[in-house]
């Protein structure tokens, strides 16, 4: 519960808040205060201030108690709600007749009960509450099964258990590669070991947000400042947007910094994004983890751990490979030709398998090998391009001027088609893997599009480099 | 080819912003479409521009971002207006289109107010107050404008600039009795014609509000009423008594509560909060329970009050709203202290402090303080009479109270 846990036996710990309950101005420091059972009491009772909120969970308990073990909890009643001396105790005969040595070991017994009783509460509300609300802030992962990371997410794990040491954990690799989907997992596999937060923050960095290469310092700052400001937002500090950058980071400092978050920047771009946001991250780092995943190569910096993510060994690509022909229904599949051709990237696996769903497999291949290595993915999003129909096409632009994702009811009001004519285009779409899907707050579908693909719409069919 | 496609491209957007302000004037409220609908504009304001000069699809975007301000605003969608806003602005001062400017800065000037961001706001309304097409708008635009400035200046403390932009609006009312009737004419993007305009008498009666307040500022608690009353029966007139009366209802049960009058304040505050809720106004609802349980709070009615702050704080944190979120704990703190309990009194009071004093809050609200400062100083709470005592100093100041106000404040309240 408390950084001093790791200093400090539960007994200890137990007698120093318990001494410290009429002391508001100490309570009021207490790390005790971010407790899950704090924050849940607040989000019942509202009204509550933080230390008022750690009182009434002391009451709770306390209540708690006297089911179980009525004298132990009128020894602690009397010694740390009345504020009675031992003496004092010992003279009233509470919570029965006894030596001051007897009731000094009776104050042990009954100290370590509520220590554990709190331990079982806050375990019992992090595993109800804490790790289901968490993993609420994930998005719906866009992969069924993992291929080649099973290396990293040890070390991954092992980093992310290791705050103090590794704050900033960045996730490097080229597009495409799966960083999205290893951050994801790892978080996942946590939560699911019942690891907790005090509240898990998902930021997926729009592409207007940090954009390619060759942006000026001030846009990069505005960028940076708009970071932080769905930071705050998405950690409830509203007042977060209308500061400047300095006090932003102030703002933010005093709840991450109290207390451990996790944090995910997801697609970070460019190098100059980076060189300024680093600084800034440490202010806010510790006890609070980032995971970054960029493409970029991080700059060597102490507070910055780098997992690099390479593409897959050729068995591994194999493997996905067949795994991704048996999911789109595609019989003719050589794993060998395609890895021949692709290398080893999830995405671009993943992509021209999918083509092949619509077009001869050796065609498919031919396509793709006629454009040069270092641009395959151009080639292999103009292939799948040429697949489409007009009405299709049009369909991607409307789903990227609606910010890359969309809902049915948008799409059908934007693309003006026949809803038939939308469901089909949205197939062909899916299958194609050029479309993936997520969920909206009420469960409703909605259709977005990856970055890459973004970026080949922008750059490459419309030109605009 | 690429040439043609981008054209078609932004071209498109025109169309989609045509088929999402219709599908708003269908009623369409749900915050995915809204979200949906300000991604394009977003998008649409990050295209490369394929020439300086104002584009085709500028128009039926910037209409789509004025139909959708107020109830973007309302729905509490700050952060995307505070970023797009300024933008559009610009794109609506180029294309020539000063009624959308006008709403453009209002709106986005009525955020930066909230925020109590009092430098933007001031900027943005010295800007519209002094462009050349500012004379040349509507009547009932510029009265409109005047009033939020005036309501903007007087809850910043300076009531004297208030006074005399309220007292403009009144007499543009004066100069143009025939109010044409804005709101339900129509344009062929569906969009209200002269834009979202508040009628004249609309404005006049909010004029009047504000004018109630400065009195109540002030401590001329019964020239308040006065303009208070006038404001709940021009509101009457026009058929609002189940409706926009609810700002005149708040207005008069905010009085009556500081002029330690809950028997009066009470059904008011009450009508108030049953308007507010059937219009789902949530904020303002919530800052009416607050006054609600001030009010139940003078008649020791503790445990009424209690589940209405309870309902109010969560909904005012969540709004940003720190001047009444502080409020909030005020009143926590005094009904803390009824009840006996002296730390949790003190501990809310100093979350009030916390929120108070980083917005311009009028010495009026801080009535609390004011008459507990004895019971501060009798119990030896040096350190937060200290801090209560600055406060109040600080608020006294930023309003450039008169001694002869803060003499009848002292009276009216204690």
């Amino acid at each position: 519960m408390s950084s001093t846990a790791l200093l400090t036996s539960p007994v200890e710990q137990m007698r120093q808040l318990l001494r410290d309950r009429n002391r508001p101005a100490k309570l009021n420091e207490s790390t005790w205060l971010h407790s899950p059972l704090v924050v849940q009491k607040q989000g019942l009772q509202p009204e509550l201030a933080p230390v008022s909120a750690l009182l009434a969970v002391l009451d709770d308990l306390l209540a708690g108690l006297h089911a179980e073990q009525p004298m132990l909890t009128d020894l602690l009643r009397g010694r740390f709600w009345e504020g009675l001396t031992v003496d004092d105790m010992v003279r009233h005969q509470r919570p029965e007749p006894q030596s001051t040595r007897r009731f000094h070991q009776q104050q042990e017994q009954a100290l370590a009960e509520f220590a554990r009783l709190l331990q079982e509460a806050e375990t019992t509300c992090q595993l109800a509450h804490g790790t289901d609300r968490l993993r609420q802030r994930l998005p719906i992962p866009t992969y069924d099964e993992l291929f080649g990371v099973e290396s990293l997410v040890d070390p991954v794990l092992h980093y992310l258990h290791a705050a103090h040491r590794h704050p900033i954990l960045s996730i490097k690799g080229i597009g495409g590669i799966g960083k999205t989907a290893l951050a994801d997992f790892v978080v996942r596999r946590l939560l699911d070991a019942g690891r907790n937060w005090q509240d898990l923050v998902w930021i997926s960095a729009k592409q207007e947000y940090l954009t390619e290469s060759g942006i000026n310092r001030m846009q990069t700052q505005v960028s940076i400042e708009q970071i932080f400001d769905e930071l705050g937002q998405k950690l409830k500090l509203d007042e977060v947007l209308r500061l400047p950058l300095t006090q932003k980071i102030d703002k933010l400092a005093t709840v991450l910094r109290a207390a451990p978050h996790l944090v995910v920047l997801d697609n970070l771009e460019s190098m100059e994004d980076f060189r300024q946001l680093a600084p800034l991250l440490a202010r806010l780092a510790n006890p609070t983890q980032f995971i970054l995943t960029t493409r970029a190569t991080i700059p060597d910096l102490t507070t910055v751990t780098t997992v690099d993510l390479d593409e897959l060994d050729e068995r591994t690509a194999h493997a996905l490979i067949l795994h991704t022909a048996r999911k789109k229904g595609v019989i003719d599949c050589d794993p060998a030709a395609v890895y021949t051709l692709v290398g080893g990237n999830p995405l671009a696996i993943l992509l021209v398998v999918s083509q092949m769903q619509f077009l001869p497999m050796a065609r498919v291949l031919e396509r793709t090998r006629a454009g040069a290595t270092e641009n395959i993915y151009t080639y292999i999003y103009w292939q799948a391009w040429r697949i489409l129909d007009k009405a299709t096409q049009e369909l991607l632009f409307v789903i990227q001027r609606a910010g890359d994702q969309a809902d049915w009811d948008w799409l059908a009001m934007a693309a003006q088609v026949a809803p038939s004519d939308l469901d089909r285009a949205l197939r062909q779409l899916y299958d194609l893997s050029l479309i993936y899907l997520q969920r909206d707050g009420n469960g409703q579908p909605i259709y977005a599009i990856h970055r890459l693909t973004s970026t080949f719409l922008r750059a490459e069919v419309l030109g605009w480099k | 080819m690429e040439v043609d496609r981008q054209q078609a491209y932004i071209a498109a957007y025109a169309r989609e912003a045509h088929g999402a302000l219709q599908r708003f004037v269908a009623g369409e409220r749900d915050d995915a479409f809204l979200l949906r609908a300000l991604e394009l504009i977003r998008t649409y304001l990050h295209v490369p521009r394929l020439a300086t000069s104002p584009q085709p699809t500028d128009l039926p975007i910037i209409r789509l971002a004025q139909a959708l301000q107020c109830h973007l605003f309302d729905r509490g969608f700050w952060r995307q207006l505070i970023l797009l806003w300024p933008q559009l602005i610009d794109v609506a001062a180029h294309l020539g289109e000063p009624l959308i400017h006008a709403e453009l800065v209002k709106q986005l000037a009525i955020i930066k107010a909230n925020q109590g961001d009092s430098r933007a706001t001031d900027l943005l309304y010295t800007s519209l107050l002094h462009s050349p097409q500012f004379p040349q708008l509507p009547a009932a635009l510029q009265a409109d404008v005047l009033h939020q400035v005036g309501t903007t200046l007087a809850w910043q403390g300076k009531l004297a600039q208030a006074h005399i932009l309220l007292d403009q609006v009144l007499t543009l009312v004066e100069q143009h009795p025939i109010d044409p009737d804005h709101r339900n004419q129509t344009d062929r993007y569906g969009v209200r014609s002269g834009l979202d305009v508040t009628p004249m008498w609309e404005s006049k009666a909010y004029a009047l509000n504000q004018l109630g307040n400065v009195a109540m500022f002030q401590g001329k608690f019964r020239l308040a009423e006065c303009r208070y009353t006038a404001c709940w029966t021009i509101l009457n007139e026009y058929g609002e008594a189940e409706n926009l009366a609810c700002v005149a209802h708040q207005a008069l049960g905010w009085l009556w509560l500081h002029w330690h009058q809950p028997k009066r304040a009470i059904p008011v505050l009450e009508k108030g909060i049953a308007i507010r809720r059937r219009r789902q106004e949530r904020e303002n609802v919530a800052i009416n329970l607050v006054y609600l349980a001030a009010a139940l709070l003078q008649q020791q009615q503790l445990d009424r009050a209690e589940p209405l702050l309870t309902e109010a704080l969560p909904i005012l944190r969540a709004s940003g709203n720190r001047r009444d979120t502080g409020l909030c704990h005020l009143y926590f703190g005094q009904l803390a202290l009824l009840r006996g309990q002296r730390i949790a009194a003190v501990e809310q009071w100093q979350q009030a402090l916390a929120h108070l004093q980083t917005v311009h809050t009028p010495l009026v609200e801080q009535r609390i303080f004011m008459q507990y400062s004895l019971w501060l100083l009798a119990v030896g709470e040096i350190t937060m009479l200290r801090k209560v005592s600055h406060q109040l100093y600080t608020s006294l100041r930023q309003q450039g109270l008169q001694p002869m106000d803060w003499g009848r404040l002292l009276v009216r309240l204690c």
